[in-house]
């Protein structure tokens, strides 16, 4: 990537922002959606530094997205504020641009009409604007595709017309939406060290060169571990439903960093049994052996994939690190987090610190024939207390069998997450045979019967 | 085809919403009060016109009409145009307002367009006296109110389903609503338009010969056109002109298709937005012969370099401070008046509806001079029942011939377009022709009525048979030949379920073009004069000659009861068949 001199008007908006504020920042951020409200994202704090790359490190569904949208002003807290160089933000953030994880290209626009959005708006003589357009494009390597239509340019490519589009608006933030996720491996990894050479220049630059003008932090949204220490000054974990922040991690790693670097590699490490450890606070406390009859809250993922878990373990000598059983099943983390969360529920596994063994129902199960592995889930399953509960209920709506819209409704009123407890459950029962439904009329009764014919 | 073509997409929408019966019920009044308005300003129009144009039927003069016919069809085209961006883009910015007007739409086409036909076109007349302005502008709302409400709806999807990080680019980059459209909204939607648009543009031939000419009381009405020739060349038994006619007529609607929608429709899948090349794009031979064209090569490549000089900035240079003043400013104006303008809504709704009560008061239950609700009643019982039998007609012959040509590419071939040219001859303008020639072989007419109702509709379920056909996945057809299904056991287990989202539109669509063409099918005038009136009882010939004879009560009793009918029917069955297309029937899951 060449460093270039980009245009020379400088966006007036910018010059009267003191340095000492964050660019961008969030207090007591509330974000809940619909009605009856689900809370996306609570109580959250979080700065961008000038002159900073921060990252946003979480398993899917933590509300992420939601939190770079609010940030940049494109949805409205329900709580909380945002303040945009240290003043109360209204409408969109005047200082950012952003580069979306589906690209968002407008298909019918060339690619030099597509970075020419990015100036819309700014204060420019056109010869600055094409000037600025013309460097924007070179900076991203895409000279002599100015008058390409995004359909002829492959997934790499049309990203890099993101960036540079994003970048077209010399932002004082970029913010980027997890902007490797719809790419292959090999291209996500050229564009990543890419876009850490764009944040290393940037950050220089705010003492000499000024390659790339007005841009002082890069904000970047991730659900993988090395991208965030890979490219990040400090990096926000976050935790699921509803989202909030974990804890805030500085990263040391010295540039230029290497993947294989040992320092690089014990970051991760870090990072890892930190989040590790905020999901065993957060919730593996909160439900397994609730004694006092509390309605489970239960994460979703398939029975299949469960036992997938225990089948690992049991490979591996019955017992592993929880970082090498990531490493081993290639999950993401945060959905590795609920397999193993779902399967200490069920007493098929046992944590301990970092490590998950195989319990004796674990094993039972993994010995047993496959007629018999529903009558262990089976068993497991009613060690619950809101299988318990659903059963109860469905026995006393008589021989019809229970409506699947109220039993949803009255779960919803007893625990917050009623709705995707009962979806799980219900798909955990049935594969037990425990419970049977049917789809269309959604009534659901005890037994497995009506599907076995 | 008002009915038809939006019910089919509508309801799968309407499936997913809940509730909306009141809002239902309000829309249909505000509909109806308006209708009592208009037929109130029909019954006081009494003067004004009396001449019939002449309609030559020299061969010589065909081109002229031709040219005029094709003249109004644009016309309402560009009026239904026009509704469509206001309505659709209003719709799908305001949560409110996107309430009312959805549903809106879907009452709309199913009140029959020959309802419209006697208030509209007297109470333009009396606007307009003296002229034929009066009657040219009826003809053309009503052409209007064929292709509005398809296209408006279609516009309100494609808006609808334009991916949200599109507008997110837009607030980020400052683009304002005016360039937002522009920008996004109009390009974003520009397949779903012009693909509705061809649509409507050839539904709009469909009643040409009816609203060309027709009788309303003693007054008769014709306009020079391809299907006022049409008709009276019927009228008078000229077989020959006829056949002209009828070519000049496929002429046209072929010509339209092919030189311009079809291109249009080539042209638009720069605007797709998914970004991949889909494996069939649409195909045009005039679009190819264009690009291959040496000159138009050569000036494409200046503009090309013109174009490339020329682009840079698009920077607008004065940041909009104001707006957010404006906006108050509006807000503290607005409240009041639309507070007014809302009671004025409702007083007027009141009022029509008044009228409109007042209208059907004096109708009997049974009286012997005219009609009453029981021949109403009597007359919507026979035409569902000529429904129905036209639906189970249709499937019968049409699934199985849509199955055998979908399924062979090379039959699609040639098969294909052979049918989409007979589908779009509009039918009502070879009805009189069928008439005679079935009446002279003393075909009684009870049986010739749903004969005709067939053969406007039939079409529907043929071209959705079709693309069910194309569409049933491979390997399921492998599965069946591996297990060695017979061919019954094969179509219950395997075609007939994955053709079944497809059959429901098909059948939808053609519910609704059988039920409009009740009132062209139940009532044919096969010669000038009473004597040339061949009818049978339902609700399309209450409708027909109701317009015929003046009888306004009859005529808004009979449009009443088949919008009640037409709506609750769509909600209790049809909605119920698509939720279950959306869950059982779905080939995606």
């Amino acid at each position: 990537m060449v460093s270039a001199q980009l245009g020379t008007t400088f966006n007036p908006e910018y010059l009267s922002m003191s340095i000492d504020h964050p660019i961008c920042e969030a207090r007591a951020l509330d974000v809940s959606f619909g009605s009856p409200a689900v809370e996306v994202l609570r109580g959250v704090d979080i700065e961008v530094r000038p002159g900073e790359t921060l990252a946003i490190l979480g398993p899917s569904g933590c509300g992420k997205s939601t939190l770079l949208r609010a940030l940049c002003g494109l949805l409205q807290p329900s709580g909380g504020e945002i303040l945009a160089n240290g003043t109360r933000l209204e409408g969109v953030h005047p200082g950012v641009s952003i580069v979306f994880q589906s690209f968002a290209l407008l298909p019918w626009l060339s690619v030099q009409d597509n970075v020419g959005l990015g100036v819309n708006g700014l204060d420019l003589t056109d010869e600055v604007a094409r000037r600025r357009i013309t460097e924007c494009i070179e900076l991203v390597g895409l000279d002599g595709f100015e008058h390409a239509f995004p359909k002829e340019l492959s997934g790499g490519m049309k990203q890099r017309v993101g960036i540079a589009r994003a970048l077209a608006r010399s932002p004082q933030l970029l913010c980027m939406d997890e902007p490797f996720s719809a790419l292959d491996v090999f291209t996500a990894e050229t564009l990543r060290s890419e876009v850490y050479r764009l944040c290393r220049e940037a950050d220089e630059d705010l003492d000499e060169s000024r390659a790339i003008e007005g841009l002082r932090s890069v904000l970047i949204i991730t659900h993988i571990i090395e991208e965030a220490v890979f490219l990040a000054d400090r990096i926000v974990v976050m935790s699921a439903r509803p989202g909030e922040v974990q804890c805030v991690i500085d990263n040391t790693v010295p540039h230029p960093r290497e993947y294989h670097d040992p320092a690089f590699e014990s970051m991760v490490r870090r990072l890892h049994t930190r989040i590790v450890e905020g999901e065993d606070l957060d919730e593996f406390d909160q439900v397994v052996g609730t004694a006092d009859g509390r309605l489970e809250v239960l994460p979703e993922v398939t029975m299949s994939e469960i036992i997938g878990v225990v089948e690992v373990l049991h490979d591996h000598g019955n017992s592993m690190d929880l970082f090498d059983l990531d490493e081993e099943t290639e999950e993401e983390l945060g959905r590795l987090l609920s397999l193993v969360k779902a399967g200490e529920l069920l007493d098929l596994v046992d944590t301990d610190g970092n490590r998950v063994s195989v319990t004796a129902a674990g094993t039972s199960l993994l010995g047993a024939e496959s007629s018999d592995r529903k009558d262990v889930l089976a068993s497991q399953l009613q060690r619950l207390n809101v299988m318990q509960w659903v059963i109860e209920q469905v026995s006393q709506s008589g021989e019809d069998g229970a409506d699947r819209e109220d039993l949803e409704v009255a779960l919803v009123r007893r625990q917050p997450h009623g709705a995707s407890t009962l979806h799980s459950l219900l798909a955990w029962a049935r594969f037990a045979e425990v419970l049977s439904w049917t789809a269309e009329d959604g009534t659901i009764t005890l037994g497995g019967a009506v599907y076995r014919g | 085809m008002a009915i038809g073509l939006v019910g089919a997409r509508n309801l799968g929408r309407l499936s997913r919403r809940s509730g909306g019966i009141l809002t239902d019920a309000l829309l249909l009044a505000l509909i109806l009060a308006a209708l009592g308005v208009l037929l109130l300003y029909g019954r006081q129009a009494t003067g004004g016109y009396h001449r019939a144009a002449d309609i030559d039927l020299s061969i010589t003069s065909l081109p002229g009409y031709a040219a005029l016919s094709l003249a109004r069809c644009l016309a309402a085209f560009v009026l239904s145009l026009l509704f469509t961006l206001v309505w659709g883009s209003i719709a799908a910015h305001n949560r409110r307002a996107e309430r009312i007007m959805i549903p809106a739409l879907d009452i709309l086409q199913t009140i029959p367009v020959l309802s419209f036909l006697p208030p509209v076109t007297l109470a333009l007349i009396m606007l307009v006296p003296g002229s034929e302005i009066g009657l040219e502008l009826a003809c053309i709302i009503m052409i209007f109110t064929g292709q509005a409400w398809n296209m408006a709806f279609g516009f309100y999807q494609s808006i609808r389903s334009i991916p949200p990080s599109l507008y997110e680019v837009a607030k980020i980059n400052r683009l304002g609503s005016v360039r937002t459209f522009l920008h996004i909204e109009l390009p974003g939607s520009m397949i779903g338009l012009v693909y509705n648009s061809m649509m409507s543009f050839a539904g709009g031939w469909f009643f040409l010969t009816t609203i060309e000419m027709f009788t309303l009381g003693q007054r008769d009405f014709r306009l020079p056109g391809i299907g006022s020739w049409l008709a009276t060349a019927q009228q008078e038994h000229k077989w020959g002109l006829v056949a002209v006619g009828s070519l000049a007529l496929i002429i046209l609607i072929v010509g339209t298709d092919q030189l311009v929608f079809r291109p249009l429709l080539v042209w638009a899948q720069r605007f797709k937005i998914e970004e991949q090349e889909s494996s069939q794009p649409p195909r045009s031979w005039i679009v190819s012969l264009w690009r291959r064209s040496p000159i138009v090569r050569m000036l494409r490549r200046r503009r090309d370099a013109r174009l490339a000089v020329r682009h840079g900035s698009q920077s607008s240079k004065r940041p909009r401070r104001a707006e957010g003043h404006h906006t108050a400013l509006w807000c503290g104006v607005l409240k009041p008046v639309r507070g007014l303008a809302l009671l004025a809504g409702a007083a007027a709704m009141a009022w029509g509806l008044y009228e409109l009560v007042r209208l059907l008061i004096p109708l009997e239950w049974s009286s012997n001079q005219g009609s009453g609700w029981g021949d109403v009643l009597a007359g919507l019982g026979l035409s569902f029942a000529r429904v129905v039998a036209v639906l189970v007609i249709g499937s019968i012959w049409t699934i199985p011939m849509g199955l055998i040509i979908g399924r062979s590419s090379r039959l699609r071939s040639w098969l294909g377009p052979v049918v989409q040219v007979v589908a779009s001859y509009p039918a009502p303008a070879y009805f009189v022709l069928l008439t005679v020639t079935l009446g002279s072989l003393g075909t009684p007419f009870w049986f010739i009525a749903p004969l005709l109702m067939l053969m406007g509709s039939q079409w529907y379920i043929l071209f959705n048979a079709m693309g069910g056909a194309t569409a049933i996945p491979a390997d399921l057809l492998e599965m069946s030949r591996i297990q060695q299904l017979g061919w019954w056991a094969r179509f219950r287990k395997v075609e007939a379920p994955a053709m079944f989202p497809f059959l429901i539109t098909g059948w939808v669509t053609a519910a609704g073009g059988a039920w409009n063409t009740t009132i062209v099918a139940e009532y044919v005038q096969t010669s000038v004069g009473p004597e040339g009136v061949h009818e049978t009882l339902g609700i399309g010939s209450l409708i027909a000659s109701a317009t015929d004879q003046g009888d306004y009560a009859v005529l808004a009793a009979a449009t009443l009861s088949l919008a009640v009918f037409v709506i609750v029917f769509n909600r209790l069955v049809w909605s119920r068949l698509y939720g279950l297309c959306a869950t059982r029937y779905n080939l995606q899951s």
